[in-house]
């Protein structure tokens, strides 16, 4: 097993270096699924679907068909009737951790890619250390890069190089990227979805997340800004160039149309949530201001996805 | 605010055009954000902000904007009109003509009050100030220098009185402005009734005008606008009389009006006078000879002095010619035609005795002498008309002969009044030349070599000079022949008694010519009796400032003259001086500034409007300096 200090070593880019007491800190964490999708192999994750497993559950009246060999004769005695023991089956959880990698997320100082790929090490991290499998991939302009499914701390190594070797270029489509990684992973998961998610109106974006919804992901949303996107510092006869497309825009900018951007921003943000609370799904929202450690080791603790 | 040069404005109009130019320029900034979609959605629900709004935000332009119309303004001269303190000069101009003296409605007399408002100046002179006097009538008067005690001043002013004279305050203020010249926040005062018809100087902050009739009643006068008598020819016992009275009151009047000879009334009739209506009569009467005359009208009104006129008559004496003639003809024959001449001929060959003690008695007292073509070896005191003949010891001397000369010049001379010498042909003239320094020697007329005719004057003589025969010329046969000859005779021999202008308006001079010899002309009028000395014959007399009788001796020549107002003008008592001035105070001297009200000073605003114009550029171009390093 690697150990803290190691995998600090390993890594080439400054941004992705966690310190030997901030990896003991997430060390301690978990990454919470509170509907555990079916997973075929054995992990540290307790599952409640009932089947064979290392720790009792429940009982349940035998059927026609049941393994004779469950059949919990102690019970069954007393009660003058057949009942299975049910036991609770250690299963493995695939994380899906997705970046957008779209020329967008490299807006800001520091860029907001940055943040996100700290925050997508961490969190690949903390499943590595619970033997969750680990699957990452960025979207950006064209078909998503994809890692192979990672297990174990070990690949803590490669998940920081391919997060190191990833840049923010090109445009966008949630939905299609998201379509294309339902039809890649075959297995539900945990899905973790860094994004910036001004690219596209909130209603495409409710449709590419409604996909991940449909095939039975888990879905954390997790929007980073940055401080400039949530109240800019514009002011005077601008052209807006738009990082993802080029489009540019032509604007006077005073604080009428400060206020009107800050109110379709906040509109826009709402619909989100709305959507994420209908359907389930865990969101969070941060600024790159928000200290990376406060970020995760208290923001998301509290937010649920973590533990 | 005034403008001094309006036309500035214009530059106004670059205003607009910086707007257009400001519009047109390139200056927008790119920014790079991480999507656009939010601010297009922001932008659909309300306007890009372009317009008046934008614009007014844009400092960089305000800064632009602000320095144009700061230019505009500048270049416009803008003067800034404000209470100036009463430092400096003053000028205090008097206006003393004849209506001055009306006091329309009773009380003290406008010149009375005029008084009171110079009093009141003089006393509120500022330390340092000073203040000169003078006054305004026919002519400027200078009464003091520039003086700073008010004591003197005041004693100047207690001796001015008005007279009786038409007002000319033009002339007037032009000198009080000029003497202002170069005396910084100097001022000039002219304190006056406004009852003139003349344009006063270019308005100019230095000039201000208090009228002192302002809330004066209407005034009634009836005033005698002309007068004049003359006898019948040949009939000394029968006059014409011209009057002319006019009605300046606002209703109609019936007046009394009456002509006096000597002491005799000889004419009298009631006048019914319409408003504003004149009437003139030619009346004849028939009285023996007389020389004074005076009419009346029979009225108390606002301004008496036009209530009377006066007049002398005058009566044509002859003038004794001798005549010394070579082949003079044509001397001889204008000579004796001219009216008023009586020609005495005497034998040529007796010119040479001319002067001498034994010459004949009779030649001796003639009023003029003519040589023509013979001249006496010297020229006793006297009057002469030499005619192509030269006389040593003059003051001009023959040095040769022109032949064929033409006349290319000719003096403005009352001896050539009406006098055309057009195209007159002369065969020979003599070339002299007049002696360096003489004076009293005036050509007449003269071609490009040498004066034709000159006249010369000195204590002793008076002469008239003909360089040419007129034989040999086609004078004699033009009109100016005789003309020239009737003129040189009257300037010959001006004795009183031949004077035709016997009137003269009051402040004009009056030019007495004297004989030569006389040395003293002494003066008699309504002011006093005062002594002259006369200078090239003639003695200028300027004290007529009064109306009445003018009578004058010198040696056995006497005469008189009669001066009066007789100005339509003046005797029209109603203020209508030009739109800029403005009422009098007849508040007391609390004021440094006196009766009247605070001076005005126009400050120009130009140096201000520049000054801010400057810092605004400067502004303006911190500005674009910020814009171009992104700060």
């Amino acid at each position: 097993m690697a150990s803290p200090a190691s995998v600090a070593a390993v890594p080439p880019t400054g941004a992705l270096l966690f310190d030997a007491a901030f990896l003991r800190r997430l060390e301690q964490l978990e990454l919470l699924a509170r509907r555990v999708p079916r997973g075929g192999r054995r992990g540290e994750r307790l599952t409640q679907r009932r089947g064979r497993g290392l720790e009792f559950s429940d009982f349940r009246p035998y059927q026609a068909g049941d393994d004779l060999r469950h059949v919990d004769w102690n019970v069954s005695a007393r009660l003058d009737r057949l009942f299975l023991k049910l036991y609770a089956a250690e299963e493995d959880v695939t994380v899906y951790v997705l970046l957008d990698a779209s020329a967008s997320m490299a807006f800001g100082a520091p860029a907001k890619f940055d943040h996100a790929r700290r925050l997508g090490a961490a969190l690949a991290y903390v499943a590595l250390l619970k033997q969750d499998r680990v699957v990452l991939a960025t979207f950006g302009d064209g078909p998503g890069t994809y890692t192979p499914a990672l297990k174990s701390r070990r690949a803590l190594p490669r998940v920081l190089t391919f997060l190191a070797e990833r840049e923010a270029a090109g445009g966008t489509c949630l939905a299609a990227a998201l379509r294309d990684f339902v039809w890649r992973a075959r297995r539900p998961g945990l899905v973790l979805l860094i994004a910036d998610l001004l690219g596209e109106s909130a209603p495409a974006l409710i449709a590419g997340l409604d996909v991940l919804r449909h095939a039975g992901h888990e879905v954390v949303l997790l929007q980073v800004l940055d401080e400039a996107e949530v109240d800019p510092p514009l002011d005077g006869d601008l052209r807006l160039l738009d990082a993802e497309d080029g489009s540019a825009l032509v604007v006077s900018v005073d604080g009428a149309l400060r206020g009107a951007y800050q109110a379709r921003l906040a509109a826009h943000l709402r619909e989100l949530e709305d959507y994420t609370r209908r359907a389930g799904h865990t969101y969070l929202r941060a600024t790159t201001a928000i200290p990376f450690e406060d970020l995760l080791l208290r923001y998301l603790r509290g937010a649920g996805p973590l533990r | 605010m005034q403008f001094g040069l309006p036309w500035g404005l214009l530059a106004l109009l670059g205003v607009p055009l910086i707007v257009l130019l400001y519009s047109l320029r390139p200056r927008r900034r790119d920014v790079t954000l991480s999507s656009v979609s939010l601010w297009q959605e922001a932008l659909r629900e309300r306007p890009r902000g372009v317009g008046w709004r934008r614009l007014l935000r844009d400092l960089e332009l305000l800064a632009l904007l602000a320095l144009a119309v700061l230019l505009g303004l500048a270049l416009a001269h803008p003067l800034w009109q404000r209470a100036a303190p009463p430092a400096g000069d003053v000028v205090l101009v008097l206006d003393r003509s004849a209506s001055m003296q009306a006091s329309p409605g009773g009380g003290a007399s406008r010149f009375e009050r005029a008084l009171q408002v110079a009093r009141a100046e003089v006393d509120g002179l500022a330390e340092g100030g000073r203040a000169l006097i003078m006054s305004s009538a026919r002519q400027p008067q200078l009464h003091s220098a520039f003086e700073a005690d008010p004591a003197r001043l005041r004693r100047v002013l207690e001796g001015l009185r008005p007279s009786d004279e038409a007002g000319r305050p033009g002339a007037a203020l032009e000198l009080a402005l000029s003497l202002l010249h170069d005396r910084e926040r100097g001022r000039v005062l002219f304190i006056t009734d406004g009852a003139f018809d003349v344009d006063l100087p270019v308005a100019t902050p230095a000039l201000r005008v208090h009228r002192v009739a302002e809330d004066e009643p209407a005034s009634v006068n009836v005033a005698i606008t002309r007068f004049d008598l003359r006898a019948e020819v040949g009939n000394p016992q029968r006059w014409q009389v011209l009057l002319g009275v006019r009605n300046y009151a606002d209703r109609a009047l019936r007046v009394p009006a009456e002509v006096r000879f000597g002491e005799q009334p000889v004419w009298q009739r009631e006048l019914d006078l319409a408003p504003g209506a004149e009437q003139t009569l030619v009346v004849a009467v028939d009285a023996a000879l007389v020389t004074r005359a005076e009419a009346r009208v029979l009225i108390d009104d606002d301004l008496a002095v036009d209530n009377r006129a006066h007049a002398v008559a005058s009566v044509q004496g002859a003038v004794l010619v001798a005549l010394y003639a070579r082949d003079g003809r044509y001397v001889r024959h204008a000579l004796a035609n001219l009216p008023g001449v009586v020609l005495t001929e005497y034998d040529p060959a007796t010119a040479q005795r001319f002067g001498a003690p034994d010459a004949d008695a009779a030649a001796a007292r003639p009023d003029v002498v003519v040589f023509a073509g013979v001249a006496p070896p010297r020229l006793a005191p006297g009057s002469y008309l030499l005619v192509d003949a030269l006389v040593p010891g003059l003051p001009f001397s023959q040095t040769g002969e022109v032949r064929q000369p033409r006349i290319s010049g000719s003096a403005s001379s009352a001896l050539l009044r009406g006098v055309d010498l057009a195209g007159v042909h002369i065969e020979a003239a003599r070339r002299v030349q007049i002696a360096a320094g003489a004076e009293g020697v005036q050509p007449l007329f003269w071609s490009d070599e040498t004066p034709l005719a000159l006249t010369s004057i000195d204590a002793q003589r008076r002469l008239v000079y003909l360089g040419f025969d007129p034989g040999a010329s086609d004078l004699p046969l033009r009109p100016a022949f005789p003309l020239l000859l009737a003129q040189a005779m009257d300037w010959l021999a001006p004795a009183a008694d031949r004077q035709r202008s016997t009137q003269a308006l009051a402040g004009e001079p009056q030019a007495i010519v004297l004989p030569a010899g006389l040395e003293r002309l002494r003066v008699q009028g309504p002011a006093g009796v005062s002594e002259h000395a006369p200078r090239a014959g003639q003695v200028l007399f300027r004290d007529t400032g009064q109306t009445g009788f003018y009578r004058y001796q010198a040696g056995n020549l006497s005469g008189q003259f009669a001066v009066n107002l007789t100005d339509a003008a003046e005797s029209d008592l109603r203020p209508r001086a030009a739109p800029a001035t403005r009422a009098g105070d007849a508040g007391t001297g609390a004021q440094a500034l006196g009766a009247s009200e605070a001076a005005r000073a126009l400050r120009p605003l130009w140096p201000y409007l520049t000054l801010a114009a400057l810092v605004l550029a400067l502004l303006e171009w911190g500005l674009w300096c910020r814009g171009r390093t992104g700060a």
